[in-house]
């Protein structure tokens, strides 16, 4: 019966309750929302690594991220093949050009993916048509989740990347970057038409059935040598979040931020608990003289603490859902909730109201019963 | 008076509860750090998007209609900045090329890609100290002056140091000091007639125009009689607009706008709640005395003053440790990132007026202190 003394409260004390939890799931969205900006930030930036459909990317040994653009040497595809287990390679070329929507419109830079078209070495959500449309010579595709800069742009019309007429086709779905403001995507040959040389800066390899992966990949090394580099598509994801971290303050910047967050739920917590004990402080010394000890004293605190934080958090979170698809939205970035990023917001929230509720706790444990009097 | 209110306030300060003063303090801190470094980041930005602009000194410039950014720079016909320098008010003018190459070591055979610049070595157009300096040097064709800020890979380069700017052997002859990681991991500046020969692009046409004014000739107008007489390929516009788009394409096309602004929200919020919290237990907790003075016959703005000069002190000595915390971590990360973050005036002046409102709201528990009631004293509680 005593266990639910917190709770009780909590439901008693509604208007102060209503001001902490408040409170809570203001610092709670704060948190997700930094943690949304840096995941989406890197993200973002692997979407075109998480697309490739394949087991190995390769590399040259010169591009040492992914925004920098160095090319393969043509001829280590057709070497690639040749190695035991492996099943097919794809090139993909990326070049930045000049998009024009219309004759009198202003340019905007935006950046081209070419690959064979018969067996797309990304995922960018196709259908049978824009495959269809993909073969035809002349014929580009738009990533539809490309900033707004480019305007409104319909199936069927004309566009000019670096002064070529070409036409759109339809869409694709992969999404910019911090760099990349969109995206186009077009058959090899038809890139050939733009760029009649050169390698491509990126291929995708896929394992044939019952081959090691990691066998294949150490063969494909000691063919190539330092000239390319191999890497499974998690490897090449934790190297370039690695170098996100490492070039953009992003730790920093959105560090400091989640920090503050927490802090701000912490302070809040601790604030109403702390007014709240101390308008019962005579409660509580009565408890105490009853023979209640501070363990039970601390557990009461907390479950008050527990309550806030709970529904807090509940709230922060539904709060969270409706401003990522905002910051979305806006920022064209992927910013998105998963499970782990929901449960390790619950956990810093749940430790912030802990550490909040037994500070405050303090104060109710060392009240002596004779301050009853 | 003003004394024995900030003798008083400081007072309150050292006797009150001293854990709960430092986390709500430490609290402040953070929030004021991370209004400093938003703000100071949203600049770097700004300030790296402009920056080749900042090289040369001119009061008008041209550039394509087609111009994007600094990267995407298309031509215009090199005639333009003759008939430019025949507009009234115009006094002289400079060719500006700019393109990407690539630069080859003589030493390791190394590439890196290159921002290639061609300027006509005429110190009056140039900014840059550094760059004015070394100007002269590029009258002795194939030399290039490369920037000391490029990227690692590329490695330290000595004047005499001899490489490939694309197929053609160059020589380094100076340096300057510009870094555009976004760009390319290296810029190298070369005369205007060197510049065909490096790149096999067009000497009739030309990415940037310089225009310097008569004296006494104002820009605006200067901008509309350009405007009214040049065809409509280039657009013409002072430095400091070009400078001003170039930075909204940065801060407004990319979302890093909208992140650092949320940042700076963030950390308003954060630090009027931290302060709000500390002044209402500060307050709470010295109620009686408030009451007691009131009993005395100290006025209500006597209280309200002892309040704010404790507010203030607070307010001071956090932004003072969010600044002291700043000047290692900004040094730390602009030594790795290339971005340029300085603790200056403006700065301090930027963010001492984004606390304004921050302490205005703290200072609502003062409200509570003014209704210090000498009856108060008596009752219980």
């Amino acid at each position: 019966m005593t266990s639910a003394l917190g709770f009780r409260l909590f439901m008693r004390d509604a208007a102060r309750s209503a001001l902490a939890v408040a409170g809570i799931a203001v610092a709670v969205l704060i948190v997700f929302v930094e943690m949304g900006f840096m995941n989406g930030v890197i993200d973002s930036h692997l979407r075109i690594v998480e697309a490739a459909r394949g087991d190995l990317v390769l590399l040259d040994a010169r591009r040492n991220h992914l925004n920098k653009w160095d090319e393969l040497l043509a001829i280590r595809l057709p070497q690639i093949r040749t190695v035991e287990g492996v099943d097919a390679v794809s090139a993909v070329y990326q070049a930045g050009k000049t998009f024009r929507s219309a004759p009198d419109q202003p340019d905007h830079r935006i950046v081209v993916i070419a690959f064979p078209p018969d067996d797309p070495p990304l995922e960018l959500g196709w259908s049978e048509d824009t495959l269809a449309l993909l073969r035809r010579p002349g014929t580009v595709l738009i990533d539809r989740l490309s900033r707004s800069i480019y305007g409104e742009l319909k199936p069927g019309q004309d566009v000019w990347l670096d002064g070529h007429l070409m036409r759109l086709g339809g869409f694709v779905s992969l999404g910019p970057t911090i760099v990349i403001d969109g995206t186009m995507v077009m058959s090899e040959s038809t890139f050939r038409s733009l760029e009649p040389d050169g390698g491509p800066e990126m291929a995708v390899v896929r394992v044939a059935a019952g081959s090691d992966r990691a066998q294949v990949k150490a063969r494909i090394a000691g063919l190539t040598g330092d000239t390319v580099q191999v890497f499974s598509k998690r490897e090449l994801a934790e190297r370039e979040s690695g170098y996100l971290m490492r070039v953009a303050p992003l730790g920093l910047l959105f560090g400091a931020g989640m920090t503050a967050g927490l802090f701000v739920g912490m302070v809040i917590c601790y604030q109403v608990l702390y007014v709240a004990i101390r308008r019962r402080l005579k409660a509580y010394a009565t408890l105490k003289a009853m023979g209640f000890g501070n363990v039970f004293l601390l557990r009461t605190v907390l479950e008050q603490a527990w309550a806030m934080g709970f529904i807090g958090y509940a709230i922060g979170l539904a709060l969270a859902a409706v401003a990522y698809q905002s910051l979305a939205a806006h920022t064209g970035l992927l910013i998105e909730l998963n499970w782990v990023r929901c449960v390790s917001v619950a956990a810093a929230c749940l430790v912030a109201c802990t550490v909040a509720g037994a500070i405050a706790a303090l104060k109710a444990m060392r009240t002596p019963p004779a301050e009853l009097f | 008076m003003l004394r024995s209110c900030m003798a008083f306030a400081w007072m309150n300060l050292v006797r009150a509860d001293r854990a709960r003063l430092a986390v709500a303090l430490a609290g402040a801190v953070v929030a004021i750090f991370m209004l400093l470094v938003h703000l100071a980041f949203l600049r770097a930005v700004e300030h790296k998007a402009t920056q080749v602009y900042a090289l040369f000194e001119a009061d008008v410039v041209m550039v394509s209609d087609r111009y994007q950014f600094l990267y995407r720079m298309d031509g215009f016909p090199a005639a333009r900045l003759r008939q430019a320098v025949s507009v009234p008010g115009v006094e002289a003018a400079a060719a500006v090329r700019v393109t990407a190459s690539r630069w080859v070591s003589a030493h390791n055979g190394a590439q890196s890609s290159l921002l290639l610049i061609g300027i006509d070595p005429d110190p009056a157009f140039l900014q840059e100290p550094d760059l004015r300096a070394a100007a002269s040097e590029l009258r002795v064709p194939r030399r290039a002056l490369f920037d000391r800020r490029s990227d690692i890979e590329v490695g330290v380069l000595r004047n005499g140091d001899t490489g490939y700017i694309g197929v053609q052997p160059a020589t380094v002859a100076g340096s300057y000091e510009l870094g555009l990681p976004m760009y390319a991991a290296a810029s190298a500046i070369v005369a205007n007639s060197d510049f065909s020969f490096y790149t096999g692009e067009d000497p009739q046409r030309m990415q940037l125009g310089l225009l310097r004014l008569a004296p006494g000739a104002d820009p605006h107008e200067a901008v509309a009689a350009l405007r009214r007489a040049l065809p409509d390929d280039v657009r013409v516009m002072t430095r400091a607009a070009l400078m001003a788009q170039e930075a909204r394409y940065f801060v407004e096309v990319k979302p890093l706008g909208i992140m650092m602004r949320t940042g700076l929200v963030i950390g308003l919020i954060v630090g009027a709640v931290a302060l709000f919290q500390i002044m209402s237990s500060q307050i709470e907790s010295r109620m009686r005395d408030f009451a007691v003075l009131r009993a005395m016959g100290f006025s209500a703005s006597y209280t309200y003053s002892v309040g704010a000069w404790q507010l203030l002190l607070m307010g001071a000595a956090a932004f003072a440790a969010a600044w002291l915390a700043a000047i290692p971590v900004f040094d730390l990360v602009s030594r790795k990132s290339h971005l340029f973050l300085p603790l200056d005036a403006w700065l301090l002046g930027t963010g001492l007026a984004l606390c304004v409102p921050m302490m205005a709201s703290a200072a609502l528990p003062l409200l509570r202190a003014a209704r210090a009631e000498p009856a108060r004293l008596f009752s219980a509680g």
